[in-house]
């Protein structure tokens, strides 16, 4: 099993995340780099890719507050 | 430059077909587009989830400002002639930018450009303004530009789309009622002052009044 993180040193700690959107449902087969969530933080987006190939569990819903090097899902 | 007129959603997407440009350059190189839009409200995919968003958008579209969404955060904004749009693609190849490096690309260019025209300019978040944001171009402490980016990766790029909406002049008091009333039916509870905002004649005007 592989963990989908999201990545650090990208904001300042006073700065808030939210995981925004999931391309891909719990459960569905995603391919590696494929791009399966979106981080916003201070009116900026980005894609959170897939580290290798496989079957999507979602650990952390729409909207939700997310920190750096968490993990928001895993892959297995 | 030319000065693309677009026309609602097509506009928004513009910066989609500059991402695909942006992948050909060399990796730091920049590409920009100027561009303006038919009277509308643009908005974002997490409030177009709201339940009472489709009975707010055909409300607003009745009285002339379809609404339209975008791919980038903060919240909702307005578009029509007056407010000039300015949307930078820059290529980092294999590295993750930080979301500061991805504002500040744009907004050196915006405070080169107030430079020149002799109009004093700083970044921050204005109270009372819509859309606010830490990345706001600023005049007097009103908000003159708005800013939010986008980090994507494609074919192992990383690419950073930056984007400002500058408000070059018109009625900002009907922007906010727009604006407000669109949120009120989302049942958003919002609360914005004209004195909060600016525009760049009104700021080129008091150069002018200095000289």
């Amino acid at each position: 099993m592989t963990n989908i993180t999201i990545p650090t040193n990208m904001w300042d700690e006073d700065q808030e995340a939210a995981l925004s959107t999931w391309y891909f449902k719990d459960g569905e087969t995603v391919e590696a780099g494929t791009v399966v969530a979106e981080v916003m933080v201070e009116k900026s987006s980005f894609g959170i890719l897939a580290p290798e190939a496989g079957l999507l569990k979602v650990l952390i819903v729409e909207e939700e507050i997310v920190t750096a090097g968490q993990v928001i899902g895993t892959l297995g | 430059m030319p000065l693309e007129k677009c026309h609602g959603q097509d506009g928004i997407d513009g910066d989609d077909r500059l991402i695909e440009k942006a992948l050909d350059t060399e990796n730091g190189n920049l590409i920009i587009r100027l561009w303006e839009n038919v009277p509308c409200l643009v908005t974002t995919r997490a409030i177009s989830r709201n339940p009472k968003f489709q009975y707010a958008a055909e409300h607003s579209a009745a009285r002339g400002w379809p609404v339209f969404v975008r791919k980038s955060g903060g919240t909702t904004v307005i578009h029509r002639p007056g407010i000039l749009n300015v949307s930078i693609v820059q290529n980092y190849g294999d590295e993750y930018p930080t979301v500061e490096q991805g504002f500040a690309g744009l907004l050196v260019i915006l405070q080169n450009a107030c430079d020149k025209f002799g109009i004093s300019s700083h970044i921050g978040p204005v109270q009372g303004s819509y859309c606010d944001g830490k990345y706001n171009l600023c005049v007097d402490n009103r908000k003159m530009a708005g800013t939010a980016t986008r980090i994507i990766v494609k074919n192992r790029s990383r690419l950073v789309v930056s984007h400002a909406s500058i408000t070059v002049d018109g009625n900002i008091l009907s922007d906010l009622k727009r604006i407000q009333d669109f949120e009120r039916k989302l049942s958003i509870a919002s609360r914005y002052s004209s004195a909060s905002h600016t525009t760049l004649r009104a700021a080129l005007r008091k150069v002018e009044t200095a000289t």
